[in-house]
This record gives structure tokens, sequence and C-alpha cells, in this order.
């Protein structure tokens, strides 16, 4: 096999598998905000100011996970974010109301921040352009939402405490599919107008 | 090709691989940073304005932010497509289609309903925010990753760095929100407008006199806002609340919702009423409301004898509930998580009626952490004040579990107080699972917590007044409690007209809530079929009460200032749910 032959085979293996997995990403990172707005607002206070914390936790996760070279990191950031998850609404069950508790929620939703954030880098040198990449995950996110709307309408309480985990499981799976073996790396193309 | 790409056409160059140089990294840089900027106030304008125009409510925002996020997509899937003339004109198109925002969409819904196409509006603004917002600032990130140098030695740094850079545009975007708050959209407004024009000029080739008109778009908008804001909104009040005439007196943004005061009357000579708005939805200033205040918080407090009257109020921004009970209660706190709702109701609904009490506490917080973290003396008296429970947050407050954490803080004998958000024992068909039984599943949660539940109705809608010591009133008494307390208000009459209670036995609720579940912390549910049903009400139906001013039909004259004669049944937020 010719490298043009293992680098348009690589290619075309890496796309199918890694667009569902950028779309369950999509979908989970939905599941988890939800999950986590939810929790704030049942379990802390329902005021702006949680919200904007809570915020601002996400994006400084996800900045610090942008700039993660390691795709060891990447899959280690998979189970912590969704331990994280479950770290967060244990103290929140325990010290209900607390304000002062906000810092360690705070670093609990920026580790979820970073895997989003640490995901797009990961994926970045899988797709020939890196528009299907932010174009799945986005709509992954939308599906994400509609499940949420539906989810929580139809199986309640239930949906709400299992998302998070709900959503791991196809990124999980789809992350140890999609992994890279010894696949050529893939010639990206500039584009052409 | 030269270094510095500035003389490029339509910064195309800008956008593919061929240009390259340090002048050119930092226009790929301003452009990402002002796209993320953007993207963060535009999703900002969108979910405040878009979902005030339906009325917002939970699957409102849910639907906005989807449409949002479609929006997004579609411009990932559309941007290497785009030539540099085709993304020239469609930056130059946006720029002047929000120049005209929300105006032009507040006047667009306002024309559709006027005309009988109400149910329109909400496909109509859903449009919107999927091509309107957005999508154009969606297109920058993947084409200037590709276009970024890195991309093909290593395509990690370069997602990294456009990523980054886009990103700490956003996170400007939210500080900016943050320092300027809500309360001035005018100004997030108007620098969205300057950070499209900016990113435009970072784009094109613009001479000297382009400049000044990119330049001069935002500066025209802000010196506009005031007048066509007005216009619009007391337009759009009156086409989707069939008002005949309208005046916005005050009408704010706050970190939570849109705050609307609005002075209006039903027929051209009638009466003004002065009403209070959120997201659309009428809060204040109907009989019927009036009436809410009396059973909610007035009446329990009116049945305790003095020196066993230390009030809590939870949600009373209108502070109508602080104007009746101050005088009549020993201590009496307020809670509301608005502070722009209890300011311009103080100005403009309070004030304006004179001798407003001053004895009696404010406290800004959400009304379970409030009551969550409370240290002080248990209250006699805790009433709470919200709406139908369209939003997670004041389904919440219905909840079993907010009912038990009220009782905790009630002394032995307290009485908690609650609107049934409509009738214990109506028939309503296809009510039959416990999602639609809303009036018997905030009663069943009650009785779960409290050994005694009282239910009062009066006019359409039914009181829960619950405690762990039977009420020790009858009807009579209550019904005298009333009487006396509407004679010795100022235009009592005039508010609350001649209430005429009713007490259901026992026995009958008992019946209704046996085998009911109590609303739960986190029942979705209720709330998206609560918000779907207020959807349909206002836009897919004939219900001639819907969003009714006050006197349709009644053939009563108007009244001064704030008198507002009214059905018995009308709709709001307050009212029961269908």
């Amino acid at each position: 096999m010719s490298d043009s032959e293992a680098t348009s085979m690589g290619r075309e293996q890496g796309q199918g598998a890694v667009a569902w997995l950028a779309a369950a990403m999509g979908v989970w990172l939905a599941l988890l905000q939800f999950a986590y707005f939810f929790l704030l607002e049942v379990r802390l206070s329902s005021r702006a100011t949680s919200f904007f914390v809570a915020l601002f936790f996400w994006l400084a996760g996800f900045l610090v996970g942008l700039n993660v070279r390691s795709p060891r990191v990447f899959v280690l950031l998979l189970p912590a974010s969704l331990g994280a998850y479950y770290v967060a609404r244990q103290v929140l069950g325990l010290f209900p109301y607390r304000l002062g508790i906000l810092p360690v929620v705070g670093v609990c939703i920026a580790v979820s921040g970073a895997l989003a954030g640490a995901f797009f880098p990961y994926l970045a040198r899988r797709f020939l352009a890196v528009k299907w990449l932010l174009f799945h995950e986005n709509n992954g996110f939308v599906v994400g939402l509609l499940l949420t709307l539906f989810g929580s309408v139809f199986a309640g309480r239930f949906f709400l405490d299992w998302a998070p985990v709900l959503g791991a499981v196809p990124v999980l799976a789809l992350a140890w599919n999609s992994r890279e073996r010894s696949l050529p790396a893939l010639a990206c193309q500039p584009m052409r107008h | 090709m030269p270094a510095d790409a500035t003389l490029d056409p339509a910064g195309s160059s800008l956008l593919d691989g061929t240009a390259s140089g340090p002048a050119v990294a930092w226009r790929r840089a301003g452009v990402l940073l002002l796209a993320g900027f953007n993207l963060t106030l535009v999703q900002f304008l969108a979910m405040r304005e878009i979902a005030a125009l339906v009325g917002s409510n939970e699957l409102v925002v849910m639907f906005v932010a989807g449409g949002y996020f479609v929006g997004l997509s579609a411009g990932y899937l559309v941007s290497e497509r785009l030539s540099p003339a085709t993304l020239a004109g469609l930056g130059v198109g946006s720029l002047l289609w929000h120049a005209t925002t929300p105006f032009s969409v507040r006047a667009a819904a306002a024309w559709m309903i006027s005309a009988g196409h109400s149910e329109l509006v909400p496909p109509f603004l859903g449009l919107l925010v999927v091509i309107g917002f957005g999508a154009f600032y969606a297109v920058f990130l993947p084409r200037l990753i590709e276009a970024h140098p890195d991309r093909v030695a290593s395509p990690q740094r370069a997602m990294a760095r456009c990523y980054a850079t886009e990103l700490v545009g956003g996170a400007l975007g939210l500080l900016v929100i943050l320092v300027v708050t809500p309360a001035r959209m005018s100004w997030i407004a108007t620098m969205h407008l300057a950070g499209l024009a900016l990113l435009l000029g970072l784009l094109l080739r613009v001479a000297a006199g382009g400049k000044v008109l990119l330049a001069a778009v935002p500066v025209a908008y802000v010196l506009v806002w005031p007048t066509a804001d007005r216009a619009s909104l007391e337009a759009h009040f009156r086409a989707a609340h069939r008002w005949a005439e309208s005046r916005v007196l005050a009408s704010e943004f706050s970190p939570y919702q849109r705050v609307d005061i609005v002075e209006a009357r039903s027929r051209p000579g009638g009466g003004w009423s002065t009403n209070l708005y959120l997201n659309g939805n009428l809060l204040y200033g109907t009989r019927g409301l009036h009436r809410h205040n009396l059973m909610v918080a007035v009446m329990p407090n009116l049945m305790r004898p003095p020196g066993e009257r230390r009030a809590l109020v939870i949600a009373g921004g209108s502070l109508d509930n602080a104007r009746y009970l101050a005088p009549q209660v020993d201590q009496l706190h307020v809670v509301e998580i608005d502070e722009a709702v209890v300011r311009l109701s103080r100005r403009f609904l309070q004030e304006p009626r004179g001798q407003f009490p001053t004895n009696w506490s404010l406290v800004i917080d959400d009304g379970k952490h409030f009551l969550g973290t409370w240290q002080g003396e248990p209250f006699d008296t805790i009433a709470v004040d919200v709406p139908v429970p369209t939003h997670l947050q004041t389904a919440m407050l219905h909840s079993e579990r907010f009912f038990a954490l009220a009782k905790s803080r009630l002394r032995p004998g307290g009485v908690f107080s609650i609107s049934l958000a409509g009738r214990l024992d109506a028939r309503r068909p296809g009510t039959n699972s416990a999602s639609g039984r809303l009036a018997e599943r905030i009663a069943a949660g009650l009785a779960r917590q409290f050994e005694h539940v009282t239910v009062a109705r009066l006019g359409g809608s039914d009181f829960a007044w619950a405690s762990d010591r039977p009420l020790g009133q009858d009807l009579r008494a209550l019904q005298a409690v009333a009487d006396r307390f509407v004679a010795t208000q100022p235009e009592g009459r005039q508010r609350f007209g001649q209430p005429r209670l009713k007490v259901l036995s026992p026995g009958l609720v008992s019946r209704q809530v046996a085998q009911v579940d109590p609303i739960r912390e986190a029942d979705m549910q209720l709330v998206l079929r609560l918000s779907l049903n207020k959807l349909k009400r206002r836009f897919y139906s004939d219900d001639p009460h819907l969003e009714k001013p006050e006197g349709h039909g009644e053939g009563k004259s108007g009244h001064s200032h704030d008198g507002h004669e009214a059905s018995d049944h009308e709709s709001g937020d307050h009212d029961e749910e269908p």
C-alpha cells in the first residue's frame, strides 16, 4: 500500500467515526450544561450571580482545555468530567443554598469546561476540513438540547439524574473506537477558491 | 503577495491561506475577537428580546437557544462556500438588519397579530433567530482555522489559537454585559453594531467615506433608540395585549427578564390602568391580580390575632403586599429576586398612589435561598406570590420540597399561603395526567407537609392556606375580614370589587388530592406542558379572555388612574391553567 493510499484510507476511516464522536460530544456537553444549570437552580440559588459565576468557570476551563496538547489529557478528562459533575451534585446536596461552596462547584464546572476545550484540538487533525468538526459538534449540541427537552418531559427526574452518565457512554465508546492506531497524519489541503 | 494585504478588495486573502505577515495575523485575530464578542452579545439580545416578544417561559427559552445554535451550524456549513463578495454583502446586510432591531421585529410581530395572523409570530421569530443572529459570525472561525499558517503542520495549534481568540472575544462580550448591565440594553445593542462595523472594517477595503458610514451606523442607532424603542413597544403592547391605547412608562431588562410598566386603556375614553409586565406577561393591574394579592398575602395575616403577625412575602415585587400588609402586621419581610421589578414598581405603581409605608424590609434574593439560610425568628405567615410555574424557578416554589422548607421556618400554628393557579375541582378535558392537574398537585404537596389545608375560592381561582393547626375561622368570619379590609382601602371597591369568598369542604379537598403526585423540584414536565399551553393560548387560540384588557364587554365606565374593573375570570400569569 502506498503512502497516499494509506493516507486516503485513514482520512476516510477517521471521518466517519470521528464525525459521530464530534456529534456525541456535542450531545453530552448539552446534557452536562443543562445538568449543571439545573443543579445550581435547585440546590444553590436561582440568582443570576450563580449563573454567571458558573459560566465564568466553564469558559475558564474551556480556555485551559484548548491549550492542552497531550491527547492523553483529553482521554483523562472524559471520566474526570463525569466525576466532577457528580462531585458537584454531592457537595450541593450536602450543603444546599450555601454560596460559599460555589468555588468548589466552580472547579467541577471548570473540569467539564476543560473537556470541551480539549476536545477540539484533539480532533482537529482528524478532519479534512475543520468546519465539519464544528458542524457535527454543534449539531450534536442542538440534539442534546432537544433530548433535554423531551427527556425531562417524558422521563422526568430520572433523566435529569442520569443524563450526564447517559451522555458519556456513547462518547467513551466512540472515543475508544476512533482512537488513533497507526494511521498516518492526514494531509490537510489549504482551501482553494 | 505583499505581506500587508490591507489593499485586498474584500479581505479574501485574509480568509484564505494566501496572505501572511504580522499585519494579516493581527487582522485575523481582530476578526475572530470581534466575531466572538458579537456572538455573545447577539445571543444575549436574541434570548432576551425574542423570548420576551412571545411571553418568555422555559419552552421559549429552549427554542430560542436551539434556534441560535442551529444558526451557528448553518454558518459553519456554508463557511467556505461564501465568496468574499458574498460575505461582504452578508456583512453589510447584517449591519443594516441589526440597525433596525429590535424595533422592526416588534413591529412585524405587532402587525401579524393585528392582521389576525398571530399563529405566524412564533415561526417567524424562530426563523429570524436561526438566520439573523449567530449564523453570520459562525462563518469566520472555520475559515480562519483553515487559513492559519499552522493548519498543516499543527492542526491542534491552529484550532487552539483561533478558538481561544474567539472565546476571549466571547468572554469580553460577557464582561460588557455584566458591567453595562442588561438595564442598558441600548448600549449593549449599540456595542454589537459597533463590533459589527469594526469587523466589516477589517474585512473590507474601506475608503475614508466608507469608514465614516460604518461608524455612523452605531452612532445613529443609539440616538434613535429611545424613540424607536418606545414606539415599537407601544405598538407591540397594543397589538399583543389588545389595548386601544398604551403608553410605556418604563421598560428595562434586568438579569432575569424584561420589566415593562405600561399605562393603557381598553377603549378610547376609558379609564387608564397601570400594568406591570414581566417578559411580556401581565403580572399586575387587573382586578384578578389585586384579588390574588388579597387572598395570598393579606387574608392569612388579617386572620391572625395581633402580636402574631410576623409576615414573609416571597416574590412580592409589585409591592402591593407591602402597602397592604405593613400597617397590619408586626413585622414584614418582602423577598424578591429582581431588583428592577421592585424599583420600577415603587416608582410607577406605588409612589403615584401616595402613602406608601416604610415599616417593612426588602431582601433581594431567591426565595428558597432566603428561606434555606434564614436564621431569624420563625414567621407567622409565609405567602408565596408567584405566577403559574412556566419556569423551573417558579415551579420549584410550588414543590413539596419547598413547602417542607417553608414549614420549617414557620411558628407552630403558622400559615403558609399560595395560589393553586386554578380551581381544585374544575373539569378540564384531557387533564387526567398528573402533569395537567396543577391545582391538585400543588394542594397534594401541601397536604403532605401540613395537617390542615384550607382552600378558599374567589372568582375563578383557589387559594390554599396550610398550617399544622386548624384555621379556626368559618366562612362568615373570613368574609367579614375581607369586607372590612376592602372597605378600609382607598379605591378598595375599584381594585377588589366585592369579593365573595367560598371555602371548599375538607372532604372535597382530600378527595381531589388523593392519589395525586405533588410537584417535585425537578418537574420540567409540568413546566414545559404549562409553557406549551400558554403559547397555544397566546398565539393559536380564539379564547376571548386571552390577554384581554379590562372592561371589554363589561359595559362599565372607566375609573381613575389605577382603577380598573374587570371580569373575575381573566388571563394573565396568575390565573388558572386551563
